[in-house]
């Protein structure tokens, strides 16, 4: 018997040696917890994501040819539309929500600022079949897909077989959006060790854990939760946000916990772009905060910052900007 | 626990013993007052034209079939989704290839798509999103669509559309229906007549969101199957 020994401690070393690996293409950042995404269910392969890639790209997705994912979700800003309070869609049509960047995915329970769509697989759906935006049939973005020599090549190439079908489809797009992780900010690089931050960065940071951590927790700047955080209902809009999805009162005006990373280059802010700026936001959260039923218990005693407070925060704010991140070729345009 | 061990006798038997396997055939029929409703891509099916009553979409899905021999479980089909669309004549057919001997005399199957499938994200097969049964506004399996005309209903043209779905509590809308069986050939009755009777449509006649009405339609429907003994 005791000859298996070595065996078996190089059979447990090989375990464990794979005990942290989600997928062989996915790398989960050190100290970061375990993404929601079952990646046994789809595991990604080089061929998918560039086949979801090449349809992120492709305003094939809707109904006149006009408008892709990346009309609204563009890579130098984050994967947002900036400059827009709310997105426009086909034939300069305005939606009715700012669009969110698409970052670290994998981690997100729930998608869209209401929770609307449950599982990364579907999201496409929701814009694709929008009227606002893509104004195109799901089905009818397949058939064109299947009379397309370029893609009947694409899915050949991702899946043995060049049909492509409506779970093809969206999975090989939820590959692409699955791969857009965002771990390389001057924060991660502080956390890693291999820098430090500056004194107003510091100081920034040591308010931030208190004053804003509860809600945007790190690593992921988000706790995944639905919250009201105070703002005034829009008279235009009249959006309440969650209600829309469970039909209780309880969730009035609470809208999703949007992650802070990248946040310096994704303004304007709120589900409804109110906020040109960071100074904006801040000022809300110490000034402006509008009291109802819902409002997030995290915001019922109020936030006190100075200006000099408020310049730190901000200075923390932009060491989560991942340059790494917005300028990566194997997130741009397909070539 | 009971169905576990059923389960697992089911996989041991299957995988130690070769068996011959015999088809069973399930049919289903909807039925407007014991009238077949067949509905083609373009025409509506007209049920009664004085009523000015016209049916010109009817599909849902049915899943998750089990057969029991009293209250023992004998068979159950794997990757059990079956999507019924009354304008596509194949779809109405099911076949299920059980081991020879096996006998039963019920059936059980949901009328939707359960909670756990729709948490998974979306599916391939009858479940591809492509087939018109996924919600676009927010996620989820459509589980019941009915559509037509009724001079009943106060609509624009007397419209009136059923889409009703649901995975979420506390307005989780699929039905477990359970009806006994005598042969190998089943015929799935529906009586839409008690359906439509039961909505009102003077009432109800559009409802497209999970909710509380989409629940209390769906329990209307787990009450017009039924099978010819």
């Amino acid at each position: 018997m005791k000859k298996y020994y070595p065996l078996l401690v190089l059979v447990c070393c090989i375990f464990y040696g794979f005990k942290n690996v989600i997928d062989p293409l996915f790398k989960v950042p050190e100290n970061w917890p375990k993404p929601v995404y079952d990646f046994k269910k789809n595991p990604l392969s080089a061929e998918k994501i560039f086949l979801g890639r090449t349809l992120f790209y492709d305003p094939v997705l809707s109904r006149d040819g006009t408008i892709s994912c990346e009309s609204c979700h563009l890579q130098y800003t984050s994967f947002t539309h900036i400059d827009h309070t709310t997105s426009h869609g086909i034939e300069g049509k305005i939606g009715n929500r700012n669009s969110p960047v698409l970052i670290n995915l994998a981690w997100s329970r729930n998608l869209m600022w209401d929770g609307s769509v449950h599982h990364i697989d579907a999201q496409a759906i929701s814009p694709i079949e929008n009227p606002l935006e893509m104004d195109e049939k799901l089905s009818h973005v397949v058939s064109k897909l299947n009379h397309s020599q370029k893609y009947r090549k694409l899915f050949y190439q991702a899946y043995g077989d060049s049909t492509a079908t409506g779970e093809r489809t969206l999975k090989s797009i939820s590959q692409f959006l699955l791969t857009l992780v965002s771990s390389d900010s001057k924060y991660d690089k502080v956390m890693r060790k291999e820098e430090k931050f500056n004194e107003y960065e510091q100081k920034g940071y040591e308010l931030f854990k208190v004053n804003c951590a509860v809600c945007h927790t790190e690593p992921l700047f988000t706790n995944g939760s639905f919250e009201n955080n105070g703002l005034e209902p829009d008279s235009f809009f009249k959006d309440g946000g969650r209600i829309k999805i469970t039909r209780s009162k309880n969730d009035s005006l609470k809208f999703k916990v949007p992650t802070l990373r990248n946040i310096e280059l994704s303004y304007p802010y709120m589900h409804d772009g109110r906020f040109k700026n960071l100074q904006m936001v801040l000022f809300h959260y110490t000034n402006t905060i509008y009291k109802s039923k819902t409002l997030s218990k995290h915001l019922k005693k109020k936030i006190i910052l100075n200006e000099q407070d408020k310049n730190n925060l901000i200075a923390f704010l932009k060491t989560l900007t991942d340059e790494k991140f917005i300028r990566n070729p194997e997130f741009s345009y397909p070539q | 626990m009971l169905k576990i061990f059923s389960y697992f006798f089911l996989l041991f038997s299957v995988s130690f013993f070769p068996q011959s396997m015999k088809p069973v055939n399930l049919e289903v029929l909807p039925l407007y007052k014991e009238k077949p409703v067949t509905i083609s891509e373009d025409k509506p099916f007209v049920v009664d034209e004085q009523q000015g009553l016209e049916i010109s979409k009817l599909k849902f899905y049915l899943s998750h079939f089990e057969f029991y021999r009293d209250d023992k479980l004998v068979f159950s089909e794997e990757n059990s989704y079956h999507l019924i669309d009354a304008s596509d004549e194949r779809s109405m057919k099911i076949m299920f290839s059980i081991p020879e001997n096996l006998k039963f005399n019920h059936i059980k199957f949901y009328m939707g798509i359960d909670r756990k499938t729709n948490n998974e994200g979306i599916h391939g097969g009858d479940l591809d999103p492509t087939k018109g049964m996924y919600w676009a506004w927010q996620t989820g399996y459509i589980n019941f669509k009915l559509e037509g005309k009724s001079s009943l209903s106060p609509d624009r043209n007397h419209e009136f559309r059923f889409h009703l779905g649901g995975y979420s509590d506390p307005f989780y809308a699929i039905q477990e229906i359970s009806l006994p069986v005598s042969s190998d050939n089943i015929l799935l009755n529906m009586d839409l007549d008690q359906f439509i009777l039961k909505a009102n449509l003077a009432e109800r006649n559009s409802i497209m969101i999970p909710g509380k009405e989409a629940v209390a339609l769906s329990g209307i429907l787990s009450t017009i199957f039924r099978t010819e003994r």
